[in-house]
């Protein structure tokens, strides 16, 4: 017992194997809806002018958010039921690493698998499309869409990440309602902000505040004012290592 | 091994489910953790795994804090939980997926004790019983080889050639470096098997002793006659008594769990007294 490290990459790559394997076809059954979803948009739309069949970038991009964010609402399915989280807890791996594994699983790890079957895809697709003379083409993996959708993607999905650690039930569904709640607080608390902050806004070269809503003007140096380099700085730099970290103080703290 | 000092802990804040607990528990040992239903038994074993966490006092087990479930502390012990839910997934993908974080798993003694309670190891875990999966548990906790075994409820859903192949095996399984609990409210289900009783009531510990203090104390028969001032406990069976009484000419006889104890719950401060 005395060689056991309290950090161990091994134990990580362990509780990836593990939970590979308990959830295969979980990620399998929600890879087949998705990639089932594009085959009849793409049967209908090749009906019409097959224009989305030259936009597999598009596809991929969509493909890959919507069941990344299924994927990652679906992380932690052993904390669903106080029996599994009996069994979770009790595994002897530390919480970071039990963090860790489901964050690699559902960011690297989703994307390699999502990647490779999407290019199986890609190439049925041009097999399929090109004797109809529908014009395929290939994701290019270096293309702005599919690093920026990846980006997105990582920030976003930290906050399923850190709803599949805190909803025992239907961690889905609850995580985009608390988002869509947050959203509304959000915007109210803006709008509130903004009504304070009326004198300074409207001397500002930031916005031409017109509240009748008539001129509602954007300077071009919008992009390099405080008041939107603040919220972008946040978003793309604190959200998903705030969420991570709810995620694993929720993982750490989990009585059952 | 376990030590508990002044343990006080509630679900909720202005109802505590122990107060100032203190237990301790040493290797070497089978012990029977009884109580009835309610008693606390599964929280108490929570509270060892780490499972939940103290309000206030000290749980300390091989020398680690629970609260902390380092990697150290999870694979010094394994827990046989009442109720479970097994991956579906083959048994041998189990032990593929799971043995790895025991490192004195042993496969072969985990083949042995699933042959033991006739299991087959193949097909998947999804397919078995209730009481199959729990004896596949059983297998894979012993294998485990950890210094600790808890085992909340373990005869529960087991058949009558199961329990009596549970008891044969976990008698078989004790050595002197390790320590098993066994928690349970069906104490006749563990005859044989203990060393050392632990009745838990009402969030305390009322009764820690040996069998072998027990023997030396009581004495379990049945009598005729109820005028016997050595009487502590006696259950009506007929026409005679079943009885605890004290040990007084340091006869032998086998402790009766049940009759132990129920003598314990109803007649505790009788009892414990003969121990003082």
């Amino acid at each position: 017992m005395d060689n056991i490290q309290s950090f161990s990459i091994k134990r990580i790559l362990l509780l990836m194997q593990k939970t590979a394997y308990e959830n295969a076809k979980l990620v399998l059954i929600g890879l087949a809806t998705v990639f089932g979803f594009f085959s009849v948009f793409l049967f209908f739309n090749g009906l019409n002018d097959g224009d989305a069949w030259g936009k597999m970038h598009t596809f991929y991009v969509v493909g890959f958010i919507v069941s990344g964010f299924f994927i990652s609402g679906m992380a932690f399915t052993n904390l669903r039921t106080k029996e599994k989280t009996m069994s979770y807890l009790t595994l002897p791996a530390s919480s970071l690493e039990k963090f860790i594994s489901e964050l690699l699983l559902t960011t690297v790890g989703f994307a390699v698998i999502y990647t490779v079957i999407f290019y199986i895809y890609n190439f049925a697709v041009y097999l399929i499309g090109t004797p109809f003379n529908l014009e395929v083409n290939f994701i290019d993996l270096s293309d702005h869409w599919v690093i920026e959708g990846f980006m997105y993607y990582v920030i976003l999905q930290s906050i399923f990440l850190a709803g599949a650690a805190t909803f025992r039930k239907a961690p889905l569904f609850f995580t985009i309602f608390t988002v869509f709640i947050a959203g509304i607080v959000i915007m109210i608390f803006v709008m509130i902000i903004s009504l304070g902050f009326k004198e300074y806004l409207e001397s500002s070269d930031i916005v031409n505040f017109q509240f009748d809503g008539s001129d509602y003007d954007i300077e071009a140096d919008i992009e390099n004012h405080f008041l939107v380099r603040f919220p972008k700085f946040m978003f793309y730099y604190l959200t998903a290592p705030i969420f991570w970290l709810v995620t694993y103080l929720k993982l750490k703290e989990k009585e059952v | 091994m376990i030590e508990i000092k002044n343990l006080n802990f509630g679900y909720k804040k202005n109802k505590k489910l122990f107060s100032e607990l203190n237990l301790k528990l040493e290797k070497g040992k089978v012990y029977g953790l009884l109580g009835k239903n309610g008693s606390g038994k599964t929280s108490l074993l929570k509270q060892a795994a780490g499972l939940l966490y103290p309000n206030s006092g000290d749980i300390m087990l091989n020398d680690e804090t629970p609260k902390k479930r380092s990697p150290r502390f999870l694979a010094s012990y394994y827990l046989i939980p009442e109720e479970f839910e097994t991956p579906g997934i083959s048994m041998k993908t189990f032990i593929k997926i799971t043995a790895p974080f025991y490192p004195g798993f042993n496969e072969d003694e985990f083949y042995k004790y699933l042959s033991e309670f006739k299991l087959e190891p193949n097909g998947k875990l999804n397919n078995l019983s209730y009481g199959q999966k729990k004896m596949v548990l059983i297998s894979f906790g012993l294998a485990a080889n950890t210094p600790v075994l808890m085992s909340d409820e373990p005869t529960n859903g087991l058949d009558i050639p199961s329990k009596s192949m549970f008891r044969k095996i976990m008698a078989s399984a004790v050595s002197e470096g390790k320590l098993f609990i066994i928690s349970t409210h069906q104490v006749k289900d563990i005859e044989g098997i203990i060393d050392s009783v632990v009745v838990l009531e009402n969030g305390k510990i009322i009764f820690n002793q040996s069998l072998e203090s027990v023997s030396e104390k009581l004495c379990f028969k049945t009598i005729k006659n109820l005028d016997d001032e050595n009487v502590l406990y006696r259950e009506k069976h007929l026409n005679t008594y079943e009885a605890v009484v004290r040990n007084t000419n340091e006869e032998h006889s086998r402790v009766n769990m049940e009759l132990l104890f129920n003598s314990i719950i109803v007649e505790n401060s009788k009892v414990v007294n003969e121990f003082i």
